[in-house]
């Protein structure tokens, strides 16, 4: 039963991401809700369980795509796995550290999808991807992650350092 | 070594799902082969996009022509019901009028081409930043292929890329990986028109020598065996000649507005 409550969850946040998140686009850079969902995931459940969410919903990204399996797959697994590793390593977590801390992780995700996209797609200039797409999102996901963090702190505290 | 390893095993995991994807991605570019995954998505996604595109445009609908008014009404207590009323029932006209003449234009549109294969509704955009497509409610079933254009009353939109029973992933000219084969309509001249991910494309290949000028219209030549002949592609906002290169700099902004985009037609080569 949790099982597909949680593919329905993951579906339901990649349909969401497809259609009614559109609303929120600046430029055609939207918050990336998966990345934010898998960086959450790894601060709550650890670097696995961040590692796995971020897997399958990348997985789930691509395959909605249709061009490439793989950018997304590594980027979200990638920041998934590192947001509960990192998470791990802080004593405590201020509205600062969770602006950094999404920061960096889109950072991350964006670059892995840039590498993946040029390598095996079409090779577009580096610093016009980052000035276009990589740093508008992480600025973007940033402040809508922190945001939603902060507030879903209020229902359910972070847990204390996990695997620390 | 083995201590090291030990100790960071969770890493390794990382590391290998990384590799692993890296491979993966290899091998579909080597084979061009996409895996049944994508079908597989579709099915699960398609039919959740189809019923939130169709309450978004209601509820938008209702936002724009309703909630939005009724605050304004406000400042009017004594006029209020007869001004929301009234304005209702306008707005409602207006919204009909408005469908009404997008629908002609599309019918007067598939008149017009005799490749026409059918109307199409966007139930969905990409879900990442990086790559500019569109997700449409018909599908193989419905006599979509794969490379067959989208276009508008206004002009081109993109080349369908990927089909599913039911649904169809269209390619905007705006995509970064997008290309197609444009004549200058003044001057005769030919070049590819190249996505940059952005609202803008770029066309390529141009000469220093050729004269271009900011304005001037760009249609599909048809060279490419994909668009047909003659659909407006969008106008040159900017021409740049410098340095030594052997051609120039010019951006061109597409005819349509992709990102608002409600219905698109779908035509086969000729």
């Amino acid at each position: 039963m949790r099982a597909v409550l949680f593919l329905i969850f993951i579906i339901s946040v990649v349909v969401f991401q497809g259609t009614l998140f559109n609303i929120l686009s600046v430029k055609g850079v939207r918050p990336d809700f998966p990345l934010i969902l898998s960086c959450g995931i790894g601060v709550y459940k650890g670097e696995m369980k961040g590692l796995l969410f971020g897997g399958i919903i990348g997985l789930l990204m691509d395959a909605s795509t249709g061009l490439l399996i793989g950018p997304n797959l590594t980027g979200k697994a990638s920041a998934g796995f590192l947001s509960g590793y990192i998470r791990g390593k802080i004593f405590r977590m201020t509205p600062l550290v969770y602006l950094s801390f999404f920061f960096i992780l889109s950072l991350i995700d964006g670059i892995t999808n840039y590498l993946s996209i040029s390598i095996f797609i079409v090779s577009s200039p580096f610093l016009g991807s980052l000035s276009d797409i990589i740093l508008p999102q992480a600025v973007y996901n940033s402040l809508i992650g922190t945001v939603l963090l902060i507030m879903f702190e209020r229902i359910k505290p972070v847990p204390e350092r996990l695997g620390a | 070594m083995y201590h090291f390893l030990a100790g960071h095993k969770r890493l390794l995991l990382l590391l290998l799902v990384i590799f692993s994807a890296f491979l993966w991605m290899t091998y579909q570019v080597r084979t061009g082969d996409r895996p049944s995954l994508t079908g597989l998505s579709d099915s699960l996604l398609s039919f959740p996009q189809k019923m939130i595109s169709l309450v978004t445009t209601k509820i938008t609908g209702i936002w724009d022509h309703y909630i939005f008014l009724a605050g304004k009404a406000e400042e009017n207590e004594r006029l209020r019901g007869e001004v929301e009323r009234l304005k209702s029932d306008a707005n409602r006209y207006k919204d009909v009028l408005d469908e009404n003449r997008r629908l002609k234009n599309l019918l007067s549109l598939k008149e017009a081409q005799p490749a026409y294969v059918a109307t199409v509704r966007i139930i969905g955009r990409d879900v990442s930043s990086w790559f500019r497509t569109i997700l449409v409610d018909k599908g193989e079933l419905d006599g979509l292929k794969k490379d067959m254009a989208a276009i508008t009353p206004s002009g081109l939109v993109g080349r369908v890329y990927h089909v599913m029973p039911r649904t169809a992933r269209v390619l905007l000219i705006t995509d970064r990986g997008s290309s197609l084969a444009v004549r200058v309509q003044r001057t005769r001249d030919e070049g590819i028109l190249e996505g940059t991910g952005e609202n803008i494309c770029r066309l390529k290949y141009m000469r220093q020598s050729t004269e271009l000028k900011e304005g001037d219209v760009l249609l599909s030549s048809g060279l490419d065996g994909v668009f047909p002949s003659g659909l407006t592609v969008g106008t040159i906002s900017r021409v740049e000649r410098k340095g030594p290169g052997f051609f120039q700099e010019v951006d061109v902004t597409p005819a349509t507005d992709v990102i608002r985009l409600d219905e698109v037609i779908i035509v086969g080569k000729r």
